[in-house]
């Protein structure tokens, strides 16, 4: 696993889109921390709401042009061919690509941190607010980038790249507006990908976060486990 | 004789669409099997199983003795270098890095074989050219260098020389040849091109409909072939009456050639047709083809 983990960490420092987004993430988080107004918390909220928002097309781009290729453009038969176990193969997969979508949000987010505490937008900042902000909008990029990758295990060419695409957009717009929609849900509408995030405000700890960070876990299990057991079993090309 | 690849009774289905059916083969060890059907005939399909791209319906397969369905069959994998259908490259990368990830993959300690391999391959002067900018020919060839990182001890290559052009087969069949002459690898290879795999295999499987019609090596292949004379004469007619009155089995091919199955004494031939008026303007020996002997075991169509 360490092997396959080391090739995968090879061809992203090859990869030049990679430090693209990585440089325009980490910009956006500066420029942010600078000309955001420092009122009413929506610089403090701005990551969160992003990672519903805008990270969905991140993880989206990412997965689309990095992993995509190797399902669907058969490289992945160097590794199945020499012997890596199918298991091992999208687990690695898995763990790389969330550990990159994680570190171009992280990236974003310390940038703009960074930049707002040297202006002086962070004062009155509840550490555990942070801590349950962070962790919950996590989850969700987890969920955006393993849901990502079950498209490329599940389809195939064409349809599977638009799905990485799209499917995760419609998703994360399915939770707005059903969060708008149903307000009278109240926290359990904070319960669908996306909704939660854009509620979030990091001078209060979020209401019942440790339910939300579960739900969030609980939907990257399943959605993990079904792209397992289809690709233990799916012929390749 | 010791063999690295067994299969017995293995089936897949796709769908109603049976594309192994019963098929029993053994790759010896050492040895170019050339292995020869039409499209669609199971040669694909059979190399996925081998490389565990795809899993068998029923039946088991032994690599290295390892049966297919054992959980050792991974650790036998690790002695296949493999190229199926299309050579698998990262083509937003050099040649290099695309062998320098193979080796990670294999878990490699260093990169020091790369010079060898891309010098093998013909490819050491590619720098820092991206793979999207290689000719199909580069292509396969660098996909071989790539199956051949860590040294295996069996190639699986499937239609290598699809594509290329006549420059290029030679330079591949040539690397076929010095890889199993100077490092011993067992190659199983497939073509449909197959005057160019008579010229490499050392041992054949014909399949047809998923299942292996016959199994045979190259010395006993050619033992197999019909010997046959090509004559060209100036008056048919008097040919076929001599060859007929002596009862040898012939195929008139035009006006004024026609090939005899069998050997018969030229000398005797050419006294016989000169009473019948008839004159020999030349004389060829001729051996079937492994095509010609390919279509006799499965009954012609597309090969």
């Amino acid at each position: 696993m360490i092997k396959l983990f080391q090739s995968y960490i090879f061809r992203v420092a090859k990869w030049p889109v990679f430090w693209i987004l990585m440089a325009v993430g980490m910009a956006g988080g500066l420029i942010a921390g600078i000309f955001t107004p420092k009122y009413a918390g929506l610089l403090l909220s701005l990551p969160f709401m992003l990672s519903g928002i805008l990270f969905p097309h991140y993880v989206g781009l990412f997965i689309a042009l990095f992993n995509y290729p190797q399902f669907t453009g058969g490289t992945i038969r160097n590794q199945i061919g020499v012997g890596h176990k199918r298991s091992s193969i999208l687990f690695t997969d898995w763990f790389s690509s969330n550990l990159i979508s994680l570190g171009l949000y992280l990236s974003f987010t310390g940038a703009l941190y960074l930049s707002a505490a040297i202006v002086g937008g962070l004062t009155d900042v509840s550490g555990k607010a942070v801590f349950w902000a962070v962790l919950i909008s996590s989850l969700q990029i987890i969920f955006y980038t393993t849901s990502a990758l079950l498209y490329c295990v599940v389809l195939k060419g064409i349809l599977s790249f638009l799905a990485v695409y799209f499917i995760n957009q419609i998703i994360a717009c399915a939770g707005f507006l059903i969060s708008l929609k149903k307000a009278s849900w109240g926290f359990w509408t904070q319960l669908l990908p996306s909704a939660s995030v854009m509620d979030m405000n990091v001078y209060e700890p979020v209401e019942k976060g440790w339910i939300i960070a579960l739900v969030s876990l609980a939907l990257v299990v399943v959605v993990y486990m079904i792209s397992q057991i289809y690709f233990k079993k799916a012929d390749l090309k | 004789m010791e063999y690295v690849f067994k299969t017995d009774g293995l089936n897949k289905t796709y769908g109603s669409f049976q594309a192994l059916n019963n098929l029993k083969m053994a790759v010896p060890k050492g040895s170019i099997y050339g292995f020869v059907g039409k499209n669609g005939a199971g040669k694909t399909t059979l190399m996925r199983i081998l490389c565990g791209l795809q899993m068998p319906t029923t039946g088991d397969f032994e690599l290295y003795g390892v049966k297919g369905r054992s959980s050792k069959i991974h650790e036998a994998r690790r002695r296949i270098g493999s190229v199926v259908e299309t050579p698998a490259l990262y083509t937003d990368m050099t040649a290099e890095d695309n062998l320098k990830l193979q080796c990670q993959i294999l878990g490699l300690p260093d990169y020091k074989s790369i010079p060898e391999l891309l010098s093998l391959v013909g490819l050491e002067n590619t720098g820092k050219k991206k793979v999207k900018n290689f000719s199909l020919g580069m292509r396969q060839r660098l996909g071989i260098a790539v199956a051949l990182c860590g040294e295996p001890d069996l190639l699986v290559l499937d239609e290598p020389i699809n594509g290329l052009d006549p420059q290029g087969i030679v330079e591949i069949r040539e690397l076929i040849m010095k890889l199993n002459a100077e490092r011993k690898i067992t190659v199983i290879i497939s073509s449909h091109i197959l005057d160019e795999l008579a010229k490499l295999a050392t041992y054949y499987g014909f399949i047809d409909k998923g299942h292996i019609v016959k199994e045979m090596s190259a010395d006993e292949l050619e033992g197999a072939f019909r010997k046959s004379i090509r004559i060209r004469v100036d008056h048919m007619e008097g040919l076929t009456k001599t060859l007929e009155s002596r009862g040898l089995e012939y195929k008139v091919i035009s006006e004024t050639e026609c090939d005899i199955y069998a050997m018969p004494m030229i000398t005797d031939l050419a006294l016989a047709l000169l009473e019948e008026k008839c004159n020999i303007i030349s004389v060829t020996e001729k051996d079937e083809s492994l095509e010609g002997f390919y279509l006799s075991l499965v009954g012609g169509g597309e090969s």
